[in-house]
């Protein structure tokens, strides 16, 4: 009896254990990239490139940061960004929930096929929308324009934020909305007081989402701008060059553009697998 | 009764097949807005006097044209300069692609190089110059930057080739004299060996990446007397010459140990120069740059211990590759003969002179390569000089990009002694040969 009892505790142990240690290789194999980012961000690229890198903690340094921070050629496009993602992050909560909320609560012909058809928008490749986007946008003056950046991954994005969506809408009982009806509540009003607060959670997720798809963008922003409309995925590519590279600023960049995205999954991570999970099996 | 919230909205099939076409005809008249491919005219020559104003894309290699060629430019021909953009060079191509399948004409005049002037100038989207627009005083290898396939499709703005640079300190110290360049590759194995102690190589490279791993080999290839295509493009490169030196690539690395690992990690030719400069690596073949980094206050090396010669050959006394850059002409440009004589002013004296003292890079003018004064601030013109005997390739194709992916997977299994070099070559001829037949519809 006792030598099956420790040898199910070891047991337990030992599985505790080699999944205690494949996690670890996981996130090693997982982190190591950026933990060497940032290591180029706040050591001297001569100190890294060394036969042997010499990590020392006298030589660590923000230099690099203040000098971003201080070039008006690299605040431009952070300012760009933040315009950029939080525009489109507005655009597609405003559009997005109201148009899950009619996905979810009413029942017309053809919604199921517009819902799964909203996805498929999804699969196709940027790639093949590249040139006719670049002619849409400039023939009505876009190209280059954080509008147009805006325009283009609100209409990209928010499929994904109504199929999110939907999938919170959902799980509010329609009991609660009934109740509210029977209190003289209006459709406006049910979707702002009951609604909207209910699937608060949810809709944070979503937004969180739609903010980090447009502010990691590099494709389309690549593409879509050229001086003015820069944003700080393409200034972060810009430091590489054909016969150089300028490991340091680039790694600097990919640090400060990281750090947004980081925080704000880290924050939402939750609510953001179970958006996905839920609308993916719901459908 | 019903109380559920849920309600029946019924959207019709005709107001939804309204909405679609509404949608789909604005997309179509958008597309339709465009201007229509031109037909072409023949190549452009140079004729009247250019007006009016030019954009100009360009990537960010040099800063000269900004800060002074510019000014000059509009000074003297009137011509203005409505806008120079500078953009990354990784993200240039796509940029530019876009662009050109869109028809677009935002920028007159763009920047190329070997490989982009084979590619753009293959889909038909660089305008192609006559040989009357070349410039007599340009140096006639440098236009195989801005040419495919006999057609000229731009001028170059300044000539990249490689040299070898040794350090002097390093030979004096094994008893070497610093002031001899090996006259063959068995004396520059011969060297490397004896330059070959701990923690020091004989010699690095740069072959991290894929353009690395292809252009190490290409010298290699060319050194040895060989060619990658024949006339009709059809790749050769896997015969004896590539073979060979393939082969005496991977012997630096396996057999005589005087390669620095690193070089197969090593991904940019700035990389190398930095490495080259800390003063650990008796050898390196690279670009011009690598004399200003060389010499640079932070390098361990100084104008004096700083060597510079021809790349030691193999069949032939010697031969190089060719990373020279340039400026062609949008093909939907409205002002193409204003665009023409930018790129004119560009190979000018002048500002090739610039070029070489502000920036050091090799001039795409004759006489800037004997002006004294471009001798005295780039030394290295000296060799440049004597390269211009000798073949010097790049062998830019519209393929590039998916060949050198291809190849540098065989010459790094090659490189680790994973196969033989005779056996990579001939399955990346064969991936070669694919590409040829899609590209060029044989």
């Amino acid at each position: 009896m006792r030598e099956s009892w420790l040898s199910r505790n070891l047991r337990h142990h030992l599985t505790a254990w080699t999944c205690g240690a494949l996690v670890i290789v996981v996130m090693v194999i997982f982190l190591a990239p950026f933990v060497w980012m940032i290591a180029y961000s706040v050591y001297p690229s001569t100190a890294l490139q060394a036969g042997v890198p010499d990590l020392s903690l006298t030589n660590i340094t923000l230099d690099s940061y203040g000098q971003l921070f201080s070039d008006p050629m690299f605040l431009g496009p952070i300012v760009n960004s933040v315009i950029v993602g939080l525009s489109t992050t507005v655009m597609c909560m405003a559009a997005g929930a109201a148009c899950a909320y009619a996905i979810a609560r009413f029942r017309f012909r053809g919604r199921q096929p517009l819902l799964l058809s909203m996805m498929t928008v999804q699969a196709i490749p940027v790639i093949v929308l590249a040139v006719p986007l670049f002619i849409l946008l400039r023939s009505v003056g876009l190209y280059d324009q954080l509008l147009g950046l805006i325009v283009t991954y609100t209409a990209f994005i928010l499929p994904l934020v109504i199929w999110m969506l939907v999938s919170f809408f959902e799980e509010i009982p329609p009991s609660l909305e009934r109740a509210a009806r029977i209190d003289g509540c209006n459709r406006l009003q049910i979707m702002y007081k009951i609604a909207f607060p209910l699937a608060a959670p949810g809709m944070a997720a979503t937004a969180i989402l739609a903010f980090i798809t447009s502010w990691s963008d590099f494709f389309l922003a690549k593409v879509l701008t050229s001086n003015t409309a820069v944003t700080l995925p393409v200034k972060t590519a810009a430091f590489q060059g054909l016969f150089a590279m300028d490991y340091t600023s680039a790694a600097t960049a990919g640090v400060i553009t990281a750090i947004p995205v980081l925080v704000l999954t880290l924050v939402a991570q939750k609510w953001i697998i179970r958006g996905l999970t839920e609308g993916a099996v719901k459908g | 009764m019903d109380t559920s919230p849920t309600m029946s909205y019924p959207i019709s099939r005709r107001n939804l097949l309204q909405l679609g076409g509404l949608a789909a005809g604005t997309l179509a008249l958008a597309a339709c807005s465009t201007t229509s491919p031109q037909s072409s005219a023949g190549p452009l020559k140079t004729g009247g006097k250019p007006s009016g104003q030019i954009n100009i894309l360009d990537d960010n290699t040099n800063s000269v044209f900004k800060d002074s060629t510019i000014a000059a430019f509009e000074k003297q021909t009137g011509i203005k300069v409505a806008s120079y953009q500078q953009g990354n060079f990784n993200d240039l191509h796509d940029k530019m692609a876009t662009m050109f399948a869109a028809q677009d004409a935002s920028f007159d005049v763009v920047m190329t190089w070997a490989g982009w002037s084979a590619e753009f100038g293959q889909a038909g989207w660089l305008q192609e110059l006559d040989k009357t627009a070349v410039p007599s005083d340009l140096i006639q290898p440098a236009l195989d930057a801005v040419s495919w396939r006999g057609k000229i499709y731009g001028l170059p703005k300044f000539v990249s080739v490689q040299t070898m640079f040794w350090n002097k300190d390093i030979y004096k110290k094994n008893g070497i004299d610093p002031h001899v360049a090996p006259a063959n590759w068995d004396e520059f194995v011969k060297l490397a060996k004896k330059l070959t102690t701990g923690s020091q190589f004989g010699y690095a490279c740069d072959m991290g990446n894929p353009a690395g791993a292809y252009q190490n080999f290409l010298r290699m290839l060319l050194i040895c007397g060989g060619e990658m295509y024949d006339a009709d493009y059809n790749p050769i490169f896997a015969g004896e010459a590539g073979v060979e030196g393939l082969t005496k690539l991977v012997e630096l690395l396996q057999l005589h140990r005087v390669m620095d690992p690193a070089s197969l990690q090593i991904t940019n030719a700035s990389d190398l120069a930095d490495l080259f400069a800390r003063g650990t690596t008796g050898i390196v073949f690279n670009w011009p740059f690598q004399y200003a980094v060389a010499t640079a206050a932070t390098s361990k090396l100084t104008k004096d211990s700083l060597g510079n010669g021809l790349i030691p050959g193999i069949s032939v006394t010697s031969a190089s590759i060719d990373g020279s850059e340039g400026f062609a002409i949008n093909k939907y440009s409205k002002n193409k003969e204003a665009a023409l004589a930018w790129l004119q002013f560009v190979a000018t004296e002048t500002v090739q002179l610039q070029i070489v003292e502000k920036e050091g890079w090799f001039p795409v003018s004759k006489s800037v390569l004997e002006a004294p004064t471009a001798v005295a601030a780039l030394p290295v013109l000296t060799t440049y000089k004597e390269t211009t005997r000798y073949v010097t390739k790049r062998y830019g194709t519209p393929w590039g990009n998916e060949f050198d992916q291809a190849l540098s997977i065989q010459i790094i299994n090659a490189m680790n002694g994973k196969t033989s070099p005779k056996d990579a070559l001939a399955s990346a001829q064969t991936t070669a040969q694919g590409l040829v037949k899609k590209y060029l519809k044989k």
